[in-house]
């Protein structure tokens, strides 16, 4: 009752119009941002820090800093549902989150159903934000310590499931999904090696010191692939361009999506407690716990409309989850958060266990602006649904340069470097002779973000247990991790034995 | 590590030169012609993730300079590489005035760590001032047994390899700061890299590891929590804020006084006119009442010293961890 009292204060912060006004500029910033590949949610936030200072440069300080934190984090979540528009028009992931979002999000709207995606998607959002919040209100100090339980053998336990849960990924073969898995694994070893230093496969290049950059890979796989296969099989040519059928979600795609969009959302909510575990492997795990549950499992990768929500679900409630080792304890939970709490320190705020004691007026305000900020961006975007999916109606003549030149922009205007221009190129043209070869590529780019915090989680818990690896199985939460995770492999196989059907069946 | 070298500069060099010759041109002559700078943006390297202490006080600088030079002054966070994709990207900037790196500790240790450094830290980069400096302070699990850092370290020399301590990771202030700390008191204890300070902190936190060299500017709301018991301030005078946490010496460790720091540099071939106007640019803003609370609000102290001093620390900090890192044997790479 505490929490509501002083949750309708942070409400009436956050509904003057002054801070309604901050919270619009920054979810359509935000929207923006997520659009451009390349440009995340990290650097939009760092990028509109000095923004915020000078515009509420005359305010008191209190004040200014809850009308910057709500600007700040309305381009958090813009960001996030942003990413999903482009991964869902032109299969261009905008984040590195929005991967899943468009292996059925792009088939949605091939089979014309873009506008029906765009909008499940802010629907999934909201929802998914509203429960992070009250997720938020009510359990943030008991779950702050559970996300101090998660050490590195958990963590390490959780990768593995997350590799075997690529497993279902599988498009017609279980060894080609294998094979891609395997790749992306060896490509994340390149760079320097976090616990040790030495570089690895840099082959003398400062460029890849820092590893191989995930988003160039996946911008360049998705979109990039998915152009060239247009441009070489001449689809174009054909003429007609797809068209937009209905633009609201029907009571059917909203009652086959609940479901998705509630497990997606607790899913994502207590994954982004734990450190380190990032959006991106939420919205990942969302899609395929949801293959997995859900009745329409089977159509998964052909444009199911769970496969949208389930991942865009997660990864808005993992923002919300990622917020309570800030507020609680004073850690960011992840890179985004990281900025948010650099932007408080600013406003001589800092965040951590007296934030709701000595600036309840920030925190509360904060934690509002989270639900005014998903309020904003379901009414900012229902709308232009109507808008964006008549990018889809485009003349692919005019659509291909187009998505080329957002391609190429977005990876430059980050990385500014030649060579990861042509590292996007060429894992387009990979992309596109692996496509052809039915060879996924969702496993590869997926392996890629695991592979470093399987191997680094390993070798630190290694180091911490002085090479004792029983110490993986004695921890309790890498114990529940790790017999899912064969449970996860191990039930399907042993129901063909059986001769029963199994949803990931091989071709 | 020579060799190597060799086998980068022409890269290095080639490329500083096309650069040189696109832009410094353009730029030098705006300078020369109106004597006025900055007349553009100005781009703040900063070779570390956003959000960080570090990054807050390049913001705070940034944001002061924004207001009184009216050119926006950049924060461009560029991290990899313990520092070194960042620091190169200034050392190879037009030397214009227009491109400046917001470094701190890992710029002296990284040569010492890594054999193909693609810059030379101390030929391509023109020190401008020391920006801030604030204490490391040792830190443990509030459920440690250790009830003083000389407690611990009698420990760690007893049994070499028992203690783990955190890092943000390989070639971190903290990592090298604690293999100096170890090499200082004979005792071994053994190095857990995290990804970034604020997972160490989390895994201190936790219990993961027995001990956290870190700087106080990271540690205000984690202290918060009482989680964290601090230890030993590495500094001569013990801190207003935390008047029960000894100073090393007083624990009866001697000669380790360990001050995080960061500053600005330039490329080197910035001419020296130039040179001297940054500083005199950033020294100003660094007096600023609200840039020194902000500092202070971090546990840092504005700093502003002569390029001439910040540049004599510089050297002598690259020697320092040369000598560390070959007296603790890590592995360079």
């Amino acid at each position: 009752v505490e929490a509501l009292q002083y949750l309708s204060q942070g409400l009436s912060v956050a509904l003057q119009p002054i801070n309604l006004l901050f919270a619009f500029i920054g979810c359509l910033m935000g929207t923006l941002v997520g659009v451009l590949p390349g440009i995340g949610p990290i650097s939009g936030v760092a990028l509109l820090i000095p923004v915020t200072a000078s515009m509420t440069s005359g305010m008191p300080a209190a004040e200014a800093a809850t009308s910057s934190i709500i600007l700040l984090a309305g381009v958090y979540y813009g960001a996030m549902y942003g990413g999903s528009t482009t991964a869902i028009l032109i299969n261009t992931p905008g984040e590195n989150s929005s991967v899943c979002t468009t292996l059925d999000g792009y088939q949605m709207a091939r089979n014309g159903r873009a506008g029906v995606a765009l909008a499940i998607c802010a629907i999934a959002s909201f929802v998914a934000g509203l429960i992070a919040c009250v997720g938020l209100i009510f359990l943030a100090l008991p779950l702050a310590e559970l996300a101090l339980k998660f050490g590195p053998a958990a963590q390490f336990s959780l990768m593995i499931l997350g590799l075997c849960a690529l497993s279902s990924l599988a498009a017609k073969s279980q060894l080609k999904a294998f094979l891609m898995t395997l790749c992306g694994l060896i490509l994340s070893t390149v760079g320097v090696d976090p616990i040790s230093g030495v570089a690895r496969m840099t082959f003398g290049y400062a460029e890849m010191y820092s590893g191989i950059e995930f988003l160039t890979l996946a911008v360049g796989m998705f979109a990039l692939g998915e152009v060239f296969k247009t441009i070489v099989t001449r689809e174009y040519a054909s003429g007609k361009p797809v068209q937009v059928g209905s633009l609201l979600p029907s009571a059917q795609d909203l009652k086959d999506s609940t479901p998705a969009i509630l497990r997606g959302s607790l899913l994502g909510f207590f994954q982004g407690l734990i450190p380190g575990c990032g959006a991106t492997l939420c919205s990942f795990m969302a899609y395929t716990v949801e293959k997995k549950l859900s009745k329409n499992g089977k159509n998964f990768g052909k444009g199911a409309i769970e496969g949208v929500a389930a991942p865009e679900a997660a990864n808005n409630a993992a923002a919300g989850g990622a917020m309570i080792p800030l507020l609680t304890l004073g850690i960011p939970g992840t890179g985004t958060t990281a900025v948010l709490m650099g932007a408080l320190i600013m406003f001589n705020i800092t965040p951590g266990p007296l934030l709701f004691q000595d600036h309840p007026q920030v925190a509360w305000g904060l934690i509002a602006s989270m639900l005014v900020g998903n309020v904003m961006l379901l009414v900012l975007n229902l709308p232009m649904v109507k808008v964006f999916a008549k990018v889809i109606e485009t003349p692919p003549t005019y659509l291909i340069p187009g998505i080329l030149a957002i391609s190429v922009f977005g990876v430059y205007a980050v990385q500014v470097s030649v060579f990861n221009l042509l590292l996007m190129v060429g894992s387009g043209v990979a992309a596109y002779f692996l496509a052809k070869n039915d060879y996924p590529i969702a496993p590869l780019v997926l392996a890629l973000i695991l592979g470093p915090m399987i191997e680094n989680n390993l070798r630190r818990g290694m180091n911490l247990y002085n090479g004792d690896w029983v110490s993986f199985l004695s921890d309790p939460a890498s114990m529940v991790f790790l017999t899912i995770a064969v449970l996860w492999v191990g039930v399907p196989q042993v129901m063909k034995l059986r001769g029963k059907t199994v949803l990931v069946e091989d071709a | 590590m020579k060799g190597i070298k060799v086998f980068k500069q022409p890269q290095t060099t080639r490329r500083a030169a096309l650069a040189f010759a696109l832009l410094a041109t353009a730029g030098s002559m705006a300078f020369a012609q109106t004597g006025a700078y900055p007349t553009k943006p100005v781009r703040l390297v900063v070779p570390f993730a956003a959000g960080g202490p570090n990054d807050v006080m390049a913001r705070v600088l940034a944001q002061r300079l924004t207001a009184e030079t009216g050119q926006s002054y950049v924060v461009e966070n560029k991290a990899g590489a313990g520092g070194v994709i960042g620091t190169d990207a200034v050392a190879k900037a037009a030397p214009d005035g227009y491109t400046l790196g917001f470094i701190s500790g890992p710029f002296t240790m990284a040569p010492a760590l890594q054999a193909k450094m693609p810059y030379n830290t101390a030929k391509d980069l023109a020190a401008i001032t020391k920006v801030a400096e604030s204490p490391m302070l040792m830190m443990v699990p509030s459920t440690s047994p250790f009830k003083s850092a000389r407690e611990l370290m009698d420990f760690a020399r007893q049994n070499p390899g028992r203690l783990t301590y955190g890092s943000g990771g390989v070639g971190s202030t903290p990592h090298l700061t604690t293999e100096l700390l170890g090499t200082l008191t004979g005792a071994k204890l053994l190095h857990v890299p995290y990804k970034g300070g604020g997972d160490s902190i989390k895994a201190l936190m936790a219990g993961e590891i027995d001990l956290l060299i870190d700087s106080i500017t990271s540690t205000a709301g984690p202290l918060a929590s009482g989680r964290i018991t601090p230890m030993a301030i590495g500094q001569s005078k013990r801190i207003s804020k935390m008047p029960d946490v000894l100073t090393f010496e007083e624990s009866g460790i001697q000669k380790f006084s360990m001050t995080h720091w960061v500053g600005v540099v330039a490329p080197a071939k910035v001419p020296p006119e130039l040179l001297k106007t940054i500083h005199a640019l950033v020294t100003k803003a660094l007096k600023a009442p609200e840039v020194v609370q902000k500092f202070q609000e971090l546990g840092a102290t504005p700093v502003g010293d002569s390029s001439a001093e910040f540049k004599k620390f510089i050297n002598d900090d690259l020697k320092k961890w040369q000598q560390t890192v070959k007296a603790a044997n890590i592995e360079t790479q």
